[in-house]
This record gives structure tokens, sequence and C-alpha cells, in this order.
């Protein structure tokens, strides 16, 4: 069997954390809607997509002691592509979302591959994602109270 | 003690389709989808997800969907479901400072950095019916301001702390891992972490109840909401096979820091002590009375005594998880036929005893 | 981190699979000294160490139960290995270790003293202690007596370290607390739990 080197040196780990970010928060839906005029590679399927838990762990105060606070659902799967490992890990039990992610992971990693994944899957999710966060804000931030100040007593 | 029941077999597989009779109502009516519950009812599905210690939203939803409404029913199917999956291992602590925030507001400070931002809260509602709610309405555009809130706003605690007149919550030395109930048995007395676990995991109601008991006198602390935030925060997690960090989806989380005021102890000098309420989803009364107990049951620490029930930690921890509690009320359902005859005998035992020296008293004051 | 890695294969089908080896261990443990056969899963991993071992520590390993392994095996791919197939961490601390693999032939000694041995109210706090060994047939006779044995039953596993059987019996002395133990020779699997007491057969 061929050794497969993961860590891939053309991007740095902050970079595939990045693009790992973006694929975690889409909906399944929209990889398929985005990937539907790209050439998926046939990928060798190393760890299946797989349904588990993750304990999430708070800090009392919000900056103390750890205690931990719940579960939440987790998939994660793995893919080889060729020389690449792709992984995908997301919360709530999408398997399909979690091999696309994979696959979209290994491709990203391919020097060859890279820029049109990240021009038609990549940059959309995130300004998406982006716009939707923003929209929630604003949205929030009107019902900001502005106080009125007064000035008391002078003169 | 429970007699093995034979039979019943036929009657229990005829409770199965009469259930799912009465799921659905009456077949006229569209059924109900486990996508609407999940949009429409967050405040129910965020309820299930707490006391099924369990973030799924989906399966919140169906929970509910399965149990018709009961709470109670819905998250023992929540916590049934997870007891099947792999546990792939912890998250990094959730950083509230860097919240997405939706809703920040405080009882203590009114002009404080980052605002007091109101959000979807039915605090200002008049608790009047809205009974074009009856039909189905038109799409509602909220307001947008031109900016989006600040990236992070400083926790109110913590601009107390600068002056040292705050409790300090920092990480003990090493930072240790928590303990986790779910893997080990509760041993008592309990460490803060195994508090903060539990009530997480403990019924709105019961612990809404133990906070109001407190602030009516039964446990002595005055208790101001700092601060009260809800929004989206990361989900970070470093899995041992890929050896670095990811990012793997948002939560939200609602997180409460009650403030109470403390006249010291021998234990403790005076200055103001806290409290943490930390829930999943929108659930904000859960957050505040579990702030409430929480700092209630710091007592043992700060030398103020247990008197009070909030302030027991057995009593608080054990009876407020509801899975727990109606496991052994509802068992009282099952066949208790034997201890019952045992009893009746007993009772009829005692009479006829009681009867016999009766007979003998008069016999004897007549001699 | 930059050498290559091989996934290998884990288990195929994680719940059948890790089933069929929880049973194996199950009986192992509950017969003790008979052979069983460890399933075949079509695991594939490093080959410092039989495939029956992966096969063993794949299905049992997660990310709550560090695995120790003797020295001659920290530098090979087997704990990344593990560590991608069940997240499950390595220690070198054999005080903190769920499981332990000694092989048989290198093993500076049975060491069964050095690890996690238990306390009264948790005896199963301990490490399950794994021996790799040449063969279950050629080696010194030894009488097993106990629990879940039905008549003195004798093995002969060859290729263990010199003071196994003295380390065995003193750990049995430690009940309830104390190791227990798992002799892999090819594919068969046999299970010396703490309650088994052995004996240096007299002929």
């Amino acid at each position: 069997m061929a050794p497969v080197d993961d860590f891939q040196t053309s991007f740095a780990q902050t970079d595939r954390a990045g693009w790992m970010a973006v694929l975690a928060r889409a909906a399944r839906e929209e990889l398929q809607y985005l990937t539907r005029g790209l050439d998926l590679p046939q990928v060798e399927i190393v760890k299946a997509p797989e349904c588990g838990s993750l304990m999430i762990e708070a800090r009392a105060g919000g900056g103390g002691r750890r205690f931990n606070a719940g579960e939440a659902t987790v998939t994660r799967c793995v893919v080889r592509d060729g020389e690449r490992l792709g992984y995908s890990y997301s919360l709530g039990r999408d398997k399909e979302k979690a091999r696309l992610a994979a696959i979209l992971d290994a491709m990203l990693q391919s020097a060859s591959r890279h820029h049109i994944v990240m021009e038609a899957v990549v940059a959309p999710l995130a300004k998406a994602q982006h716009d939707r966060r923003a929209h929630a804000s604003r949205q929030a931030a009107a019902t900001k109270v502005e106080f009125f100040t007064m000035v008391r007593g002078e003169g | 003690m429970y007699v093995a029941v034979k039979g019943g077999e036929a009657a229990i597989n005829a409770t199965h389709a009469l259930i799912a009779q009465e799921r659905r109502g009456d077949p006229a009516t569209p059924e109900l989808q486990t996508r609407q519950i999940r949009e429409q009812m967050k405040l129910a599905i965020a309820r299930v997800m707490n006391e099924g210690s369990l973030y799924d939203e989906d399966l919140a939803a169906l929970a509910l969907k399965q149990s018709q409404g009961d709470s109670v029913e819905a998250a023992f199917l929540m916590r049934a479901y997870r007891t099947t999956l792999p546990r792939f291992g912890s998250s990094r602590a959730v950083d509230t400072a860097t919240m997405a925030i939706r809703r920040r507001i405080s009882a203590t400070y009114k002009d404080l950095p980052g605002g007091q931002v109101l959000g979807p809260t039915y605090d200002y509602t008049h608790r009047l019916f809205d009974f074009a709610l009856e039909e189905e309405g038109a799409a509602v555009a909220p307001q947008q301001a031109q900016e989006p809130l600040a990236a992070s706003m400083p926790r109110v605690p913590d601009i107390l702390g600068a002056e040292g007149l705050m409790e300090a919550e920092t990480a003990p030395v090493g930072d240790p891992a928590p303990v986790d109930i779910t893997r080990d048995p509760a041993e008592f007395p309990a460490d803060r972490d195994m508090r903060l676990q539990m009530l997480s995991r403990g019924d709105e109601g019961f612990l809404l109840g133990l906070a109001y008991s407190v602030q009516r006198g039964f446990g002595g602390n005055h208790p101001f909401a700092g601060e009260i935030r809800m929004g989206e925060v990361s989900v970070l997690y470093t899995p041992e096979e890929l050896g670095f960090e990811i990012d793997i989806g948002d939560i939200t989380l609602t997180e409460c820091q009650m403030i109470n005021q403390f006249k010291g102890s021998q234990e403790a000098p005076p200055q103001f002590t806290r409290g943490y309420g930390f829930a999943f989803g929108h659930s904000e009364r859960k957050a505040m009375s579990m702030a409430i107990v929480d700092r209630a049951l710091k007592g043992r620490e700060l030398g103020e005594g247990d008197k009070y029930p909030a302030q027991q930690e057995e009593f608080v921890l054990y009876h407020c998880d509801m899975i727990e509690a109606s496991g052994f009320v509802e068992h009282l359902k099952l066949p208790h036929y034997v201890d019952f005859q045992g009893e009746l005998e007993l009772v009829r035992k005692i009479r006829q005893e009681q009867v016999e020296r009766k007979q003998r008293e008069q016999a004897q004051e007549l001699a | 981190m930059n050498a290559p890695f091989l996934p290998g294969r884990g288990l195929e089908d994680p719940v059948l699979g890790s089933q069929a080896i929880f049973r194996t261990l199950l009986e192992a443990l509950s017969r003790p000294g008979i052979p069983l056969e460890i399933p075949r899963l079509g695991v594939e991993g490093p080959d410092d160490l039989p495939v029956e071992i992966l096969t063993l520590l794949v299905s049992i390993c997660d990310h709550e139960t560090p695995l120790w392994l003797e020295e001659g095996l920290r530098a090979s791919t087997v704990g990344r290995w593990l560590a991608f197939h069940c997240s499950a961490p390595t220690t070198d601390d054999p005080l903190r270790a769920s499981f332990a693999v000694l092989r048989g032939r290198s093993a500076l000694g049975a060491m069964l003293d050095r690890f996690a041995l238990g306390d009264v109210r948790y005896p199963e706090r301990s490490t399950t202690v794994i021996f790799t060994c040449d063969d279950l047939t050629s080696g010194a006779p030894i009488a097993l007596t106990g629990p879940g044995i039905v008549s003195p039953l004798v093995i002969r596993p060859s290729g263990l370290p010199e003071d196994f059987l003295a380390m065995a019996q003193a750990n049995h002395e430690l009940f309830p607390r104390g190791v227990d133990i798992l002799l892999v020779a090819g594919d068969r699997l046999v299970g010396l739990p703490r309650s088994t007491k052995l004996e240096r057969e007299a002929h």
C-alpha cells in the first residue's frame, strides 16, 4: 500500500483549518448544489461516515474551572484520494454531507484542484455564512438600547 | 419487589398502535413535521437538549413529536439515544467571550461596554394572546441596524473583578479535566465541576422553584443578574488522528452570571460572589435558575451552612434530574402486588391485635 | 509528524466487528486457559505487531483507554494507527494504562506489578496486559485452577518472559486487585484473569 502523506506542505495548517470550518458549517444541500458542476474524484473510504458524540466543555463563570456541559452529535468521515486523506468532522448526523466534505477536503489539499474548489465551493459558502451572521447581528443591534444622556443642573 | 407478569403481550402490542393514533390526532389535520418543530418551537427544543444533555436540534424535534410534547419523555429519548453514540472525545472549553451575540443584558450596569442588546425576548410582550397566530401569518421583516454588534463583549463580572471586589473564577492550577458523571458515579461532597454538570442536566422547573426559595429567604443571598448573554459559539476540537484543532460548527448557548452580596465569614472576606448558569439553546429561565442555585451550593465552601434545601447539594443534585426522578416515581406503576399483599396482612393483623387487647382490658375492668 | 502514514484498514463493520471481538474476550476471561480463535476481520496496520493484536486493540480502545506500548514499539506507527482508527491515546506511564502490549520475546520482564492494579472499591480500574507469545503448546506446563475452570487445565505457552509465572502468581495473590492477562499466539487467545491460580506443573 502506498504511503500517504496527509500533511500537504503547500497549504498551511491554518488554511486547512479555515476551509474545514467553512465546510463543517455547510448544509448538505449547499454542498450538493455547489459541487454539481465539479468532477468529484472516486475516493476510497478509509473511515465510513460515522455518527458519534463530543462532550462539550464549558468554564465556570465563563473563564474558570472546566466542567462537562453536555454532548453534541458529531459525524466524521475520512476518505483517500490517491496520495491524500480528506477528513471531515461536523456537528450533526448528516453522513452524506460528511462524505462530501471529506472529498472536498482531499481535493483542496491537491495543488491542481485547490483553486477551483476554493472558488466554486468554499468562497461562496464562506460569504454566505458571513452574510448570515452579519445579518443576524444587525438585527440584534436594532434591539440595542440607545440611552439618552441628560446633563444635570449646570449653571 | 416486582412480580413477573405473565401474559399481557397482546395488550402491550395494542398500546403501540393506540399511542400512534393519539399522537397523530385528527387525520384531517396536516401531520406535524419535525422540521416545523425545529424551526417554530425553538424554546422547547432547547429544553429537551438541555435535559436530555444532547445538542441536536433535529433529534430534539423528533423527540418532541414522538412524545407528543412531553418534555420529560422527550429528554428520556435523547438520553437513551445518546448511549448508542460512540464518544469521540471532548471539545475545547467553549469561549463565551467571543460569542456571536444575539441578546445580552445586564441588570447591574446600565451603560456597559457592548450595550444592552435586548434580542428576541418575550420580556416586553404584554402576555396578551395574539389571536392572529391562530392563522398562518405573513412573514415579518425585523429591523436591521447599519452595523453589526461588536465581535466580542467583556463579561460584566470581569469589569468588577479588576477592583478586587469580585470572587475570582479562574481555572485551578493545571486546568484539570472535569469529572464526568456519565462515566463515573457521582460522589459527595461534590466539587464545582460535578455540581455544574448535574445542574446543567437538571429540570428547569425544579431549579426555578429552588431559585425562588433562595430569593424568598431560604438561602440568604440576594442575587443580581450581572449578565445574561445568548448567541452562537464555535465548537473547537482536536481529533487525535488529525493532530490539529478544527472548528466543527456553531452551537447556540445561553449564559448567566449572577452576582451576590456576601458579608464574609471565617472562610472568606467580604466581596461579591458569583453563580453561573449555562444552557444549550435559548434557555434563559434555566440559566438564571441554575446560576442562583450554583451560588447557593457554594455555601459549603464559603462557610454559609446548609440549613436550606437549595444549599444541600445531595438534595439538589440528586433530585433535579427528571429522568432519574420520573424513573423512580413512575416505577410505582409496576406491579407491587406481593408487597401490597404483605402490607394488607400486616394491617389486618395489627387491627386484630388492637381489638383483642381492648377486649382484654375491658374484661379486666369488669373483673 | 512528516513520516508517511499508512492508515491501513480498521474494522469494516465497527459495530459487528467490535462485538465479535468483545464476545471472544468475554469468553476468554470467563473460561480461562481455553484457547479461542480471534476472528479475522480484515484489519490492516503496521507490521510491528501481529494483525490479531491490532484487531483486538482497534475493537476495544477508545479515547479514554490509554495504551502502554513497550519501549521498542513506541517509535513505530502503531500509536498513530490506533489514534487514527479509534482516537486512543498512548502513554508511557504504566499506571495510567488501560491496556498494555508486551511482546513476550523482547519484553524486559513481565513487569505486571508496575501497571495499574485497581483499588478495593474499583478493582476494575486496572490495566489489561496483552502478551504476544510464540505458541501455547511447546513451553513449560502451567496448571490453572479457579473460577471458570472446570478441572485443572494445563497451558504451555512459549516465548514469554522468564519471570512470567512468578509475576502472574504474585498478581493472583493481590485479588481482587491486580491485572488481567491475555496471551496471544498467532490467531489464538487465552485469558488469564486475576482470579486464576497458576502453578508450575509437577511433571
